[in-house]
C-alpha cells in the first residue's frame, strides 16, 4: 500500500493536472519499488513518481 | 527484454508502460530505467511542506507543459 503522505500528494497531483485539463493516462502503485507513477498529458507529456515520504519529481 | 528497455529513448519507454500497464513485470523493468535516470535536482517536496501548494505546484506543472 502507498503511504498516506504519497496518497496526499497523488491526490493533490491528479487534482492539479485536471485543473489544467491533461489526462492522466497510467496511474500505478508498484509493490516493490513503493512508488507511485503517473503519466499524464494529452501526448503522455509528463511521467512523475511520488516517492513514500510524499516528495515527488518528474522522471521525464 | 531489459536490455532493451535501456535502449528506449524515454518516448519510448513511455509508450511501451502504456501498452504494458497490466503486466507487472514489464512495469517494472521500464519503470526501473526510468527511475534511473532521474536526475535528484529535480526532487520536489512534500507538496504540503509548502507556503502555497495550489500556485506552487501549479506553476510547476505547467512550466513542464510548455516547455514540451
Amino acid at each position: 500500500m502507498p503511504t498516506h503522505k504519497q496518497l496526499e500528494t497523488s491526490v493533490f497531483l491528479c487534482q492539479l493536472l485536471s485543473n489544467l485539463y491533461q489526462p492522466i493516462q497510467v496511474f500505478r502503485f508498484d509493490q516493490k519499488l513503493k512508488t507511485l507513477y503517473i503519466q499524464a498529458g494529452r501526448e503522455d507529456e509528463i511521467a512523475l513518481v511520488i516517492d513514500e515520504d510524499g516528495t515527488w519529481e518528474f522522471v521525464l | 527484454m531489459t536490455s532493451d528497455l535501456s535502449q528506449m529513448t524515454n518516448t519510448e519507454l513511455k509508450q511501451y508502460i502504456s501498452e504494458h500497464r497490466n503486466d507487472e513485470a514489464a512495469f517494472r523493468a521500464a519503470l526501473e530505467v526510468l527511475m534511473s535516470r532521474r536526475n535528484p535536482a529535480n526532487l520536489q517536496p512534500y507538496p504540503f511542506d509548502l507556503a502555497n501548494p495550489e500556485s506552487e505546484v501549479e506553476a510547476i506543472l505547467k512550466a513542464k507543459f510548455n516547455q514540451d
